[in-house]
């Protein structure tokens, strides 16, 4: 803070402190009543810069990264000419704490195609990627 | 998430928590009974937004969690 701000700041505190002496009630539910309102600015300008910045990599891409390269280029986050139905079937193998390789690597069955599916030993069962499914999410489960 | 609380911050929840008596001591709530599932509603959103991962404002610039 720098020295020209010291006062102003020092005199909003007092100010605000006398008004929470005087009108105590008022100032509390204006208080709580616009954190409310400030809710939405802080998801809005939380989410601009990761708009713009590409999507962080979320607990199971980490995952993919680090096990050895399985997957293919097209399902790399950010990759913005990936299909909506790719992620809509990464999310729901995830949350199943399944993951499938894009394809059989490696060997067929009778049935044409065998499905190599990796259990990740990391990987939280909730894992997600991106704002929308991340906000909603307790922190309890994203913790490693 | 730099710059941002993740989650409702605790003494803020708080505060949230008890804006229906803020409101119910100014006479903007007058009947306890009537508004009763609707802060029970209000109580439980509060709860969702304390252990959510929704940014919010921080007291303190260049805080998290």
């Amino acid at each position: 803070v720098s020295r020209e701000l010291v006062l102003p700041i020092l005199a909003a505190v007092v100010l605000v402190a006398v008004l929470l002496i005087a009108y105590t009630w008022q100032m509390l539910a204006l208080m709580a009543l616009t954190y409310i309102a400030l809710i939405p600015f802080g998801i809005r300008s939380y989410a601009a810069p990761e708009a713009r910045m590409g999507r962080p990599l979320g607990p199971h891409a980490q995952a993919r990264r680090g096990a050895g390269g399985l997957a293919a280029a097209p399902s790399l986050p950010g990759n913005r000419s990936v299909s909506l139905l790719h992620h809509v079937k990464e999310h729901a193998l995830a949350l199943r704490g399944l993951w499938a390789p894009e394809a059989s690597r490696g060997g067929g069955s009778a049935g044409g195609r065998c499905r190599k599916r990796v259990r990740l030993a990391g990987a939280p069962v909730a894992a997600s990627e991106g704002l929308h499914s991340t906000l909603f999410q307790p922190r309890w489960a994203l913790r490693s | 998430m730099s710059g941002y609380f993740t989650g409702v911050p605790a003494p803020a929840g708080a505060g949230l928590a008890l804006a229906p008596f803020y409101l119910g001591f100014l006479g903007i709530i007058p009947d306890g009974r009537a508004a009763a599932p609707v802060i029970l509603v209000y109580i439980a959103l509060v709860a969702v937004a304390m252990v959510s991962r929704i940014p919010t404002f921080p007291a303190r610039p260049s805080a998290s969690g």
